[in-house]
């Protein structure tokens, strides 16, 4: 694919970054989000001022808000008043991983953003042209992606560009699959662990994979798959039209090459949060997550400063914007979006990205460009499988008939491309090494995502091991960490 | 870039005599050249006799019907590729058991499904700021779809600015959506009939109730609208934990025109602007079936539907559903076209 639109001449990064500014102001973001009891609850008597802040200095003063915040007003108050416009088209939950879920409304403006510059912004990985059929995976309603599949369809259609599109949700992906092939489907958006799962279910299922595809032709169906099956071994590469992944949810990089090897797809990886009408992509040059600075100014806390906050009760860290942020830096991203319903202000995602760089892109772009990491709170994302430590601090408390857990480390590592989880426990009062290992291993099943995950392959099983000296990586403030990512 | 011209159809076509309506069909039919372009599917390449002239409602009953596993043998293969005979935006299946059924939609088919939604608001009385719940299953179910296409509906054409939540019954015990239902109160319910039921404990859960009705829960409620089950077994059922008047509809992915009761509950209007409709009454061999605007009330057998829809016209398609003829006379709701009840499968 070739790095697209070499001749356009984009704008430098410091027109980028002053464009972000003046948008924040033209967009009236801020005097709408004071509408919103979200915003009113988090400024308190100083919104009037904040809802005026035509700067990033002056946005500089203004709180963070976060989950917990919303969470907090939407137990509050009542749903008429989270909404910053005077009507709202559609309400939509995010998964609610970091508690309980949260309530996004979405406006008709929203929308038209989305159906406006949806494309625009696609156009990026320059995988979507015109006659491009896309399989669609996504979650059943009340999420988000319920509705994105149609959105991006009444997107292609507003637009005038030929696309079709099959949006199936991950209970019908089998039945989908099939029928993707064959029309020929040659991109799929979905979870990359999702995409690697169902990779190894069609290798190991090609019998019936042939018969779907040669249906009708009998003859041909029996030595094809005998052949596919002894000869040949092949790969869902050699089945299907996959020329294009655009995966979201968890990072791409570990899976990149493994979904290469096993769907003959280039990797795009895609950036979205439900609370966000905005989605980042890559470019063909996999060069990190543009940000546009045309629709949101993002900021990032340095590590740094979220180890001060860890230690220092009430410490409130400074961000910087991205644009000025130095390359490898790494950080909790921070969104301030300009949408309709609720825009976004001074958003802390909890995700952990790092800086890519601000030169220009590869294709000519000029936005900075980031890599997400992982979380930078409690939350072990593995894809559609998240879960958060105390949840498994609190199954790890069961554990009592072979010995107890004192205290424990998650840390989460890789087998091959597959999320690989090892619990290492220093263990109290142990009567049996080996049943204690087996009790922990049990306790891990309480956790229903986790189980989930195993169970259809999403993740590779667990390892538990008893460490009577478990001394690992520490907080600044001497506590053990809960949480290590060893990729 | 320009806005959504949704697709609503001649401004009182709901209350236009039945001579018009035919009218109306023969146009669609001839203008629209439904014969000529679906003689160019895979689905019905071979099977039609060579169409002479521009078809109309009479030559539609000179071709055969169209059957579920033809347009599963058309999904087969190489034949895929020729089933649509206009660009799709949108491929969305059958809900019925076994295998899935595909259906393409192109853009003229997206914009009528968004405009057949502001006729339903309307033909319920919807009033502007309703809350809209709607329990749907999961993609590529076309019923999915029915949320998005509401709202965009109203968005582009209907105006009521109707606030739309939805759930699915997979994430009613993952996700909070009964308990945010309950928080913004609906005042139409839209789901399959037993999903409805079996909500009912999950609402009154909602409310930190051990046992309850979900009327309790939803005071505002007033208009239930059920689709892909019978009502009427349960309607009373519904109608009383619900505390809200129920509506019928009846509708699926190769006839995605959603025929629905009115509030005087004579039946399910089916709408003649966008598809012909036929009555298999029998017959051995060769069944024989009669247009649903002439046939006489109490009539039974096979609905067969011909769709004037852009992508793929299902011609004389059997639904394999078997319904009755309530009338063919003007409804007391002032709505004229026919009225049938749908019995259940053949």
């Amino acid at each position: 694919m070739s790095i697209a639109a070499k001749a356009v001449q984009y704008p430098s990064l410091a027109e980028r970054a002053a464009l972000s500014e003046r948008r924040l102001v033209e967009s009236g973001a801020l005097k709408r989000a004071a509408r919103s009891a979200l915003y009113r609850r988090a400024w308190g008597e100083r919104t009037a001022q904040f809802a005026a802040a035509a700067s990033y200095q002056e946005l500089r003063a203004l709180p963070y808000v976060g989950g917990k915040d919303v969470r907090a007003t939407q137990l509050e108050t009542d749903p008429a008043e989270w909404a910053c416009c005077d009507h709202v088209r559609f309400w939509i939950s995010t998964s609610g991983t970091t508690g309980t879920p949260k309530w996004v409304p979405i406006s008709d403006a929203d929308l038209d953003e989305l159906e406006l510059r949806g494309p625009e912004d696609a156009a990026v990985m320059g995988a979507l042209q015109p006659g491009l059929r896309m399989l669609a995976l996504n979650a059943p309603a009340p999420y988000y992606s319920d509705l994105q599949g149609y959105v991006s369809s009444v997107a292609l259609m507003r637009r005038g560009v030929e696309g079709e599109m099959m949006v199936t949700s991950f209970l019908e992906i089998e039945r989908s699959l099939g029928f993707a092939l064959r029309l020929g489907a040659d991109a799929f958006m979905a979870f990359p662990s999702i995409a690697m799962a169902l990779a190894e279910g069609i290798t190991a299922r090609i019998p019936q994979v042939v018969a779907e595809l040669l249906k009708g032709k009998r003859w041909l169906a029996a030595p094809a798959t005998f052949l596919l099956q002894h000869v040949v071994r092949p790969k869902p590469r050699h089945l299907t039209h996959f020329r294009w992944g655009l995966f979201g949810g968890e990072p791409v990089e570990p899976y990149r090459q493994a979904i290469h090897q096993a769907w003959g797809m280039e990797s795009f990886e895609i950036y979205a949060l439900s609370e966000l009408r905005l989605v980042f992509f890559e470019c063909s040059a996999h060069q990190g997550l543009h940000l546009w600075l045309d629709r949101c100014l993002p900021e990032v806390i340095p590590q740094a400063e979220l180890e001060k906050e860890q230690r220092r009760a009430g410490y409130v860290p400074v961000a910087l914007p991205v644009w000025q942020a130095e390359e490898g830096l790494t950080g909790e991203l921070v969104l301030t979006s300009y949408s309709d319903a609720l825009p976004l202000i001074r958003y802390r995602t909890a995700d952990l990205v790092q800086v890519v760089g601000m030169a220009p892109c590869r294709c000519g772009r000029t936005d900075p460009r980031i890599r997400v990491l992982h979380r930078a709170d409690d939350i072990v994302n593995l894809g559609i499988i998240r879960f958060s430590l105390v949840a498994l601090g609190e199954q790890l408390a069961k554990v009592q008939a072979r010995g107890r857990v004192a205290d424990w480390q998650l840390r989460v590592g890789r087998d091959g491309y597959k999320a690989r989880l090892s619990v290492i426990i220093r263990a109290e009062g142990v009567s049996d090494d080996r049943g204690l290992v087996a009790e922990v291993r049990q306790a891990l099943d309480g956790i229903p995502a986790l189980k989930e995950g195993i169970a259809n392959r999403l993740v590779a099983e667990p390892e538990v091991r008893i460490d009577d000296g478990l001394a690992g990586e520490r907080t600044a403030s001497g506590k053990l960490r809960r949480l290590i990512y060893e990729e | 870039m320009e806005p959504l011209h949704v697709a609503l159809e001649p401004f009182d076509v709901e209350n236009w005599p039945l001579s018009k309506l035919r009218d109306l069909q023969e146009e669609r039919l001839r203008i629209g050249l439904v014969l000529d372009r679906a003689a160019c599917s895979s689905l019905y390449a071979g099977r039609w006799p060579r169409l002479r002239a521009r078809g109309g409602r009479r030559l539609v009953q000179a071709l055969p019907f169209t059957s579920a596993s033809d347009l599963l043998e058309a999904q087969a293969g190489r034949r895929l590729r020729r089933l649509a005979v206009a660009p799709v935006h949108l491929w969305l299946s059958s809900a019925s058991a076994g295998e899935r059924k595909w259906v393409p939609f192109g853009a003229q088919d997206l914009l009528r499904t968004m405009g057949l939604t502001v006729r339903l608001s309307r033909l319920l009385g919807l009033a502007p700021g309703e809350v809209l719940l709607m329990v749907t299953p999961p993609a590529p179910l076309f019923q999915n779809g029915l949320p998005y296409f509401w709202g965009q509906g109203d968005r582009w054409q209907g105006g009521l600015h109707l606030e739309i939540i939805s759930g699915s019954m997979v994430m009613a015990e993952h996700n909070n959506w009964p308990e945010f239902a309950v928080r913004r109160q609906p005042t139409l319910l839209i789901a399959r009939p037993s999903d409805a039921l079996a909500l009912a404990p999950r609402f009154a859960q909602a409310i930190g109730a051990a046992e309850g009705r979900p009327r309790e829960a939803f005071p505002r409620l007033r208009l239930g609208l059920f689709y892909g089950e019978l009502l009427d077994p349960v309607r009373a059922e519904l109608e009383e934990a619900y505390g809200l008047e129920a509506f019928s509809c009846y509708a699926s992915a190769e006839y995605p025109y959603y025929a629905c009761e009115c509030p005087a509950h004579q039946g399910l209007h089916v709408w003649l602007d966008l598809a012909l409709a036929e009555v298999i009454v029998g017959g051995r061999g060769r069944p024989e079936a009669v247009f649903l605007d002439e046939a006489p009330a109490g009539t039974e057998g096979e609905l067969a539907v011909t769709t004037f829809a852009q992508a793929l016209p299902m011609v004389r398609y059997r639904t394999g559903d078997r319904v009755r003829v309530v009338s063919t006379e003007p409804c007391a709701c002032g709505c004229t076209h026919p009225r049938i009840q749908v019995l259940g499968r053949v």
